[in-house]
């Protein structure tokens, strides 16, 4: 689940799935899923954290480049890079100051919260950058709504299946 | 000495934050600035053949639906070939012309249509190795699509019309009224037309059209249908809203226009602001 080291390659994996297929899908008009945050959101908990930041901030570069947005994906994938340790003691609590977090046996509501924070965070600050104005918070937050329900639905399903495992 | 040191070691995550932040803000604004930077060249080629592999694959599922277009717009093509009086001028390089202006025409495909931005920006699959150069309009068979903005070896940037900072000289078919379109970042089906006087008068169902006060687009090129229009009574400008001819949702094939008299009008122009 929460890896020991971080694994490039599902980092590369995706990443790929992001720019090939999830950037292309436009859900009812308004929502698209962001499902390679997943990498930042699993990656693991002991990692040094101004390394972990870069990584992070060239994640976002990479879909960046492929999106055309200038910064947009690599400032909101290293603003919860940054903010992780914040969520998962929200999320988790005693068990992550501790670092005695087993992921899979947290319960689904500590999960979903920290899921959901790190999500929804990433999302607002996404669409917030992308308009590059603030004439239309109505709409960076109807996005951020509707994306943000739809990532973590099917976050919350990968990682379901990863479990099994 | 000691003291920041000791300072700059006890925050070294906050610093971390915050120099990459501001690396990734600098990134941001230097997308919207015009003339993009050469990282973003690199990037072309880099994303060019991720995106063609990809369209590659793609285009294979949409054959018959693209036959179909295509067949339209030979249908067109051909009604008004009929309509002319025969001449040989099929066998001359195919040009457009209006006026004094002409332009050369090349045919491209759309590897990456982005729509759903507030800037959206399109790969086509034609770079400098096939003379695609910068303020070349790139249209479809229906109508117009947007301006190359830069170039790499084998791929071309536009920026697309469904991008706020983009904004294109257009008129309303058979008037001379001149107006601005501009989108507002909203449904990739509608534009707005600003800056039409009230004298204009314009009717639902009215064609919009590109005027020809531009060096980039040719006169005539087609733009739209009018969906509704309201009057601004304080500033007495019309704000249309026109449904776009073109689906920027499914687009695929387009045609690159090279103003082959860009640089003569170019120079004269700053001639003139020379003197």
């Amino acid at each position: 689940m929460i890896s020991k080291r971080i694994n490039f390659l599902s980092i590369a994996f995706w990443i790929s799935i992001q720019i090939v297929i999830l950037n292309n899908i436009f859900l009812a008009d308004i929502a698209t899923p962001y499902l390679y945050i997943i990498t930042i959101i699993l990656s693991p908990l002991t990692i040094n954290r101004q390394l972990f930041m870069v990584i992070a901030f060239l994640i976002g570069l990479v879909i960046d480049i492929f999106e055309a947005t200038g910064g947009v994906f690599a400032a909101s994938t290293l603003l919860i890079a940054y903010l992780r340790p914040v969520f998962l003691n929200i999320s988790f609590g005693l068990a992550y100051e501790q670092m005695t977090i087993k992921f899979q046996k947290e319960s689904f509501f500590q999960k979903l919260s920290y899921v959901s924070l790190m999500t929804t965070t990433h999302h607002l600050a996404l669409f917030s950058l992308e308009a590059f104005s603030l004439n239309n918070v109505l709409m960076i937050i109807e996005k951020t709504l509707f994306s943000s329900i739809l990532s973590i639905f099917i976050m919350i399903l990968v990682i379901k299946l990863l479990e099994k495992k | 000495m000691q003291q920041i040191i000791n300072f700059l070691f006890r925050n070294k995550n906050g610093i971390t934050f915050l120099l990459l932040f501001l690396l990734s803000i600098f990134l941001i604004i230097n997308a919207h600035t015009y003339q993009k930077s050469k990282v973003i060249n690199f990037a072309n080629a880099l994303t060019g053949s991720v995106f063609s592999v990809k369209t590659s694959i793609q285009d294979y599922f949409q054959l018959k639906k693209e036959n179909e277009i295509l067949w339209d717009e030979n249908k067109r093509i051909r009604n008004r070939l009929m309509s002319i009086k025969p001449c040989d001028s099929l066998t001359e390089t195919p040009t457009f012309s209006s006026d004094i202006k002409s332009f050369a025409v090349s045919k491209s495909i759309i590897i990456s249509n982005n729509f759903r931005k507030n800037f959206n920006y399109l790969l086509i699959n034609k770079g400098r190795n096939d003379s695609i150069k910068e303020d070349m309009s790139v249209i479809s068979s229906k109508g117009i699509v947007g301006i190359v903005e830069g170039t790499s070896n084998n791929f071309a940037r536009v920026i697309s019309v469904l991008n706020k900072d983009l904004s294109i000289n257009a008129v309303i078919k058979n008037t001379n009224h001149f107006g601005s379109l501009k989108w507002n970042g909203k449904s990739p089906y509608y534009i707005n037309l600003l800056d039409i006087p009230r004298s204009a008068s314009p009717q639902v169902g009215d064609t919009i059209i590109t005027g020809g006060n531009s060096l980039i687009f040719p006169k005539g090129i087609l733009i739209g249908q009018i969906k509704s229009f309201e009057l601004n009574s304080n500033t007495g400008y019309y704000n249309i809203k026109v449904a776009l001819a073109n689906d920027f949702t499914a687009l695929s094939k387009v045609y690159v226009l090279d103003n082959t008299h860009l640089k003569e009008a170019k120079n004269l122009l700053e001639e003139n602001a020379n003197d």
